[in-house]
């Protein structure tokens, strides 16, 4: 039988018996992460963390203003440029040691990994390359599911006229949005060596876009090992001509999970308190290819061993909006994610 | 005299210390006649020389091309068209013929991140502007505007030992943007101690951004090497045969440097408040005693509201980015060599082959200088090719003006 060598990260192979992705997610204002514990491993294997990413976040916001007939509110949403990024700082805090540095560096000082594809595609893909192959054995069915953002019904004060995309938009039937995104993993069969990909588009299903699991499922007789993931976003928005701005990883959360062998967890484990986020923000997946800031850690890079933790502290970014009488600075939700694998020993 | 695997593999009791050699060539071309005559300064003939006392090893090559105003926005069309030929001084080429410096790029090197609505400091105007289009493509440019250098070995900084890193103010731009604030910041990389330790390295920056002032035209000329005053010289054109209108020869005009641009109030090129210096490292280097291993170095330039400045005037387009026009230098102080890294003032795109807006190749075969060993590197004594009139402000008219920038980065062998 022919062995297929499972080995990228060279220092590191061998180091567990089955290695799965780890994100840990959550977002941060000036009082730290939102929970303390998003980014412990709470699991009882090590986990080996590779690179940081950060993103914002659409967010909606009310403003109280002073009118004609006294207090009133105004009231928007806002798809940020990830540009608004720059304006944050953070930095890394465990056992009251910091990493980069003792005073909170803004994003572009991490920012050590470009990641930009072409600019004809680099809009709306992102992609994560596992750091070591992930082992989806015969029967093992992948679990890709998806949440866009919801405006709430809120139209952008910001954008007159228009209204932003939102799950149940008036102007977009539910299940075209679902078809909008697209996920592929792709890898290779453990014996044979030969290519395999398993992927689909999004369909509403009870209340978030799930890829048909009868495709994410190795139907074949061999382990496949997976080494890569690829998500497409579009929207509809565009098929009528139009708004490019909406095609935008940032509109969107994902969750993912191997259901069969392995440990069965969701591979992104969010904050959960005080609001609990199961999905994690889809451009914080994308450390090959797609608009987050990306930074890789150095070396082996941080080992959280079961119960181990890091906190996040720093300033999120913010965004000038004009109340009328000047320009009031609205907080932007800025997310971090730490990536890596766990390793079942 | 060092053997040859002295100077590729890091090796105790050597120091490696970064260098550049940069220079650049000048083409100023008609307008009268379809812009084939053209005055061509060529690179400065010590530019890639080694006057230093110890040996030079080079590993990447960066090519820009900035028009006037200083804006590279022309790198990606020009620089196949425009050849050079490299080899060593008193020695042999090492081709025959003139090469497009863009040697062996790879991809990009340059975080770009589509801007969807430019959000600037300042206010929400582009975002209202910006609403319900795709906005133009020079505001996706880059969502960090940083350039890096990751050195090929890292730098060993003697325990007491600083860096020292200049930048200079920015220069004028073709609207009045003398009020708008731009900063910049810069972070050096150190490796992490050999001893286990619970982050993997750490930094050194500035603490804050600071802001650059707005060059004077006169300031910004002068650092520049561009001319104070125009001068027109005749430069034959074989186009236009003599008795048939013309003795055959038409006047260029290279144009005075940012003529009809907007200046702002710094008179000083470098800007103390925008320098890592000593001070900076020696409050926030708390290994002081022990030696730090350098790993590279990152230069930030939030030009964000600039930017907006532009598109909120004219409606349209924006500069590149500012890296071009920035220059800087650097240098260790009180260990090391001392010398500044590279010659004069270099943009800063050219001196980051990690991640620049500049054409960045690695060279697949690294190139050696010994002391007193040059380049010798030349473009073509005549333009063959029409080079685009850039719009200038009112009153000046198009100008057809092209700068080559080119560099060689890599490192100094220094017995320790």
């Amino acid at each position: 039988m022919r062995s297929i060598p499972i080995e990228f990260a060279s220092r590191n192979k061998g180091e567990g018996v089955l290695v799965e992705p780890r994100f840990y997610f959550d977002k941060y204002d000036t009082s730290g992460n939102s929970d303390l514990a998003a980014f412990t491993n709470g699991e009882e294997f090590p986990v080996r963390l590779t690179r940081m990413t950060a993103c914002v976040m659409p967010t909606t916001y009310r403003i109280e203003v002073e009118g004609e007939g006294g207090d009133e509110e105004i009231a928007g949403a806002i798809i940020p440029s990830q540009w608004a990024i720059a304006n944050a700082t953070l930095r890394i805090s465990r056992l009251d040691e910091f990493y980069m540095h003792e005073v909170p560096l803004p994003p572009h000082a991490w920012n050590n990994t470009p990641i930009a594809a072409a600019q004809s595609t680099t809009r709306g893909t992102v992609v994560h390359r596992f750091d070591q192959p992930v082992v989806l054995a015969a029967r093992d069915v992948l679990y890709a599911e998806f949440l866009p953002f919801d405006a709430g019904g809120e139209t952008s004060w910001l954008l007159p006229g228009q209204s932003v995309p939102t799950a149940f938009s008036a102007d977009y039937d539910a299940s075209d949005l679902g078809r909008m995104v697209t996920a592929q993993f792709a890898g290779y069969g453990m014996r044979t060596g030969r290519p395999y990909t398993f992927g689909g588009t999004a369909q509403l299903t009870d209340g978030s876009y799930l890829v048909d699991p009868a495709a994410m499922q190795n139907g074949g007789s061999e382990a496949v090992a997976l080494t890569q993931v690829t998500i497409s976003v579009n929207h509809p928005a565009l098929l009528g001509g139009g708004i490019l701005g909406y095609v935008n990883p940032a509109l969107w959360s994902a969750r993912i999970r191997i259901v069969g062998s392995g440990t069965q967890q969701p591979w992104f484990k969010g904050p959960v308190t005080p609001t609990a986020i199961p999905f994690m923000p889809l451009p914080l997946l994308g450390t090959l290819a797609g608009t987050a800031i990306v930074h890789t850690f150095p070396g082996d890079g941080l080992t959280l061993e079961p119960g181990d933790s890091v906190q996040i502290e720093g300033v999120p970014a913010s965004t000038p909006v004009d109340d009328g009488d000047g320009v009031v600075l609205v907080p932007l939700p800025t997310f971090v994610a730490f990536s890596g694998y766990l390793m079942v020993t | 005299m060092f053997a040859p695997k002295d100077l590729l593999e890091n090796k105790a009791g050597f120091l490696y210390e970064p260098r550049a050699l940069w220079g650049f060539a000048t083409y100023n071309q008609s307008s009268v006649t379809e812009g084939r005559p053209t005055i061509i300064t060529n690179f400065d003939r010590d530019a890639f020389f080694n006057g230093s006392r110890w040996p030079i090893v080079l590993t990447h090559a960066c090519a820009m091309i900035v028009v006037p105003g200083g804006y590279p926005i022309l790198t990606e069309t020009m620089l196949p068209l425009l050849g050079i030929r490299v080899g060593m001084r008193s020695g042999p080429k090492f081709g025959l013929s003139h090469v497009a410096p863009n040697l062996e790029l790879g991809a990009s090197k340059e975080a770009q991140t589509p801007g969807f609505f430019s959000i600037g400091p300042e206010g929400a105007g582009i975002l209202q502007a910006g609403a319900g289009q795709d906005l133009p493509l020079v505001l996706s440019r880059s969502v960090t505007n940083t350039v890096r250098w990751e050195f090929d070995h890292t730098l060993k900084l003697p325990p007491d030992a600083f860096m020292e890193l200049q930048l200079s103010n920015r220069v004028p731009t073709i609207i009045d943007t003398s009020t708008v604030q731009v900063t910049s910041d810069v972070s050096f990389y150190a490796e992490a101690p050999k001893q286990p330790a619970l982050f993997p390295g750490t930094v050194y920056t500035q603490q804050q951004a600071r802001d650059m002032q707005q060059l004077s035209n006169y300031a910004a000329a002068q650092r520049f090497g561009e001319s104070l005053q125009p001068t027109t010289q005749l430069v034959y054109d074989p186009t236009i045969p003599p008795g048939e209108g013309g003795p055959g020869y038409v006047p260029v005009t290279v144009p005075q440097a940012f003529a009809g641009y907007f200046g702002g109030p710094a008179e000083q090129i470098y800007d103390p408040t925008l320098a890592f210096n000593s001070r900076e490292m020696v409050r926030q280097k708390s290994t002081f005693a022990l030696p730090t291993n350098l790993k590279g170095y990152a230069i930030h330039i939030d030009q964000r509201a600039l930017e907006q400045e532009f598109v909120s005037t004219l409606g349209f387009g924006a500069p590149g980015s500012l890296h071009a026009t920035t220059l800087a230098r650097a240098r260790s102080r009180n260990g090391g060599t001392g010398n500044w890294w590279w010659r004069g003032d270099a943009p800063t795109a050219l001196v980051s082959p990690t991640n620049t807006p500049a054409a960045s190749s690695p060279l697949s075969r690294a190139i050696a200088l010994q002391p007193n060993e040059a380049l010798s590197i030349t473009v073509p004594n005549v333009c063959d090719f029409p080079i685009p009139a850039i719009g200038a402000p009112a009153g000046v008219g198009p100008v057809r003006q092209l700068v080559v920038y080119l560099s060689f980065c890599g490192y100094a062998v220094v017995e320790d």
